[in-house]
């Protein structure tokens, strides 16, 4: 089962994408409110996707997006901004703007992993 | 204006998100009147922290404002026991959304739903110094007697499971015969504005009878 890392600064969002991926068929690795939450995760959680809140009370998701870079993992950028008033390292990153409905969400991640699989079909030594 | 841009969206999708989880449990007209509730519930705790400028809201107040038409109780069915505390804006919307269903649980099924019911809500400062918890109590008694729920809702989630991840907190949910009791305690530092607010010398006998 794919499991998905959620980091997402507010609790009912977070909940109900918990609620969506899980009906959807995705294993929970793991639900952050802040970076220092989600980089806990991730030492001792492994994930196969992210989606990441652009801005957590205030704190941009950065630290988190580098962790995954290093592992390797795919993740999804959500906010509520504008996708050209985020940082500019995170501007490239698939992203979804808030509201969206869960079928949107379900259908970015999915993307995301058939995405992920074949870059690393094209990269096998990746 | 891009921060209020911001903000309007992060609420939209909570809004959305409120409405998508009320649609799943409930018919059309009970909907409408579940949903209406608890965005009432969301513009109270937007009110409280507008006047604030987002610098936190008293815990006295903020239970106040999450009892809506029970307010009226209070002094009477209704005893509030705490210090002085402010709690940050995030801390404030969750535990009011908790406060919210835990109100509108006791006025269909609990101490607000007959004559004789008591709600008594406390809160303090718990735990060492080092680590100073924020506990806060909802114990009903005198009511009709209670029956765990037959099945779990999104009230459920957002009492227990919604406040364990916000603010990292112990959550007990008892469906004592007696009464329903709801306990949480959470590190002081993940609730207070600002965190270091550690006075506890304030209104105990906040609408107290």
């Amino acid at each position: 089962m794919v499991s998905v890392l959620i980091v997402e600064d507010e609790p009912v969002l977070a909940l109900e994408m918990e609620n969506a991926l899980q009906k959807a068929g995705f294993a929970i690795a793991g639900i952050a409110g802040s970076c220092l939450k989600a980089l806990a995760v991730l030492e001792c959680r492994d994930c196969d996707l992210a989606v990441l809140d652009a801005n957590l009370r205030g704190s941009c998701v950065e630290p988190v997006v580098a962790a995954l870079q290093a592992r390797g993992k795919p993740y999804l950028l959500i906010s509520g901004y504008d996708r050209t008033h985020l940082a500019s390292g995170l501007r490239e990153a698939p992203f979804l703007p808030k509201p969206f409905g869960s079928d949107a969400l379900v259908r970015a991640l999915n993307n995301l992993r058939v995405q992920a699989k074949t870059q690393n079909h094209m990269h096998p030594s990746c | 204006m891009r921060e209020v841009n911001h903000r309007a969206k992060n609420l939209l999708a909570v809004v959305q998100a409120v409405a998508r989880q009320t649609a799943g449990e409930n018919d059309p007209k009970v909907f409408a009147e579940r949903f209406a509730a608890r965005l009432s519930c969301l513009a109270a705790c937007q009110d409280l922290l507008v006047r604030s400028n987002w610098r936190g809201v008293s815990a006295g107040e903020l239970v106040r404002s999450q009892l809506a038409h029970f307010v009226g109780l209070v002094g009477t069915r209704i005893l509030l026991d705490g210090p002085t505390l402010r709690l940050s804006a995030a801390a404030a919307q969750t535990i009011g959304m908790a406060l919210h269903e835990l109100a509108t649980n006791a006025g269909k099924h609990g101490a607000l739903s007959d004559a004789q019911g008591i709600v008594e809500v406390t809160w303090n400062l718990a735990g060492s110094d080092e680590a100073p918890e924020f506990v806060m109590c909802w114990h009903e008694r005198n009511g009709p007697r209670v029956a765990p729920p037959e099945r779990r809702g999104f009230g459920h989630t957002v009492i227990v499971r919604m406040v364990e991840h916000a603010l990292d907190a112990a959550v007990s949910l008892e469906h004592d015969p007696a009464g329903l009791v709801w306990r949480m305690s959470a590190p002081a530092q993940l609730v207070l504005d600002p965190p270091s607010n550690l006075d506890t010398s304030g209104d105990g006998s906040v609408g107290e009878p």
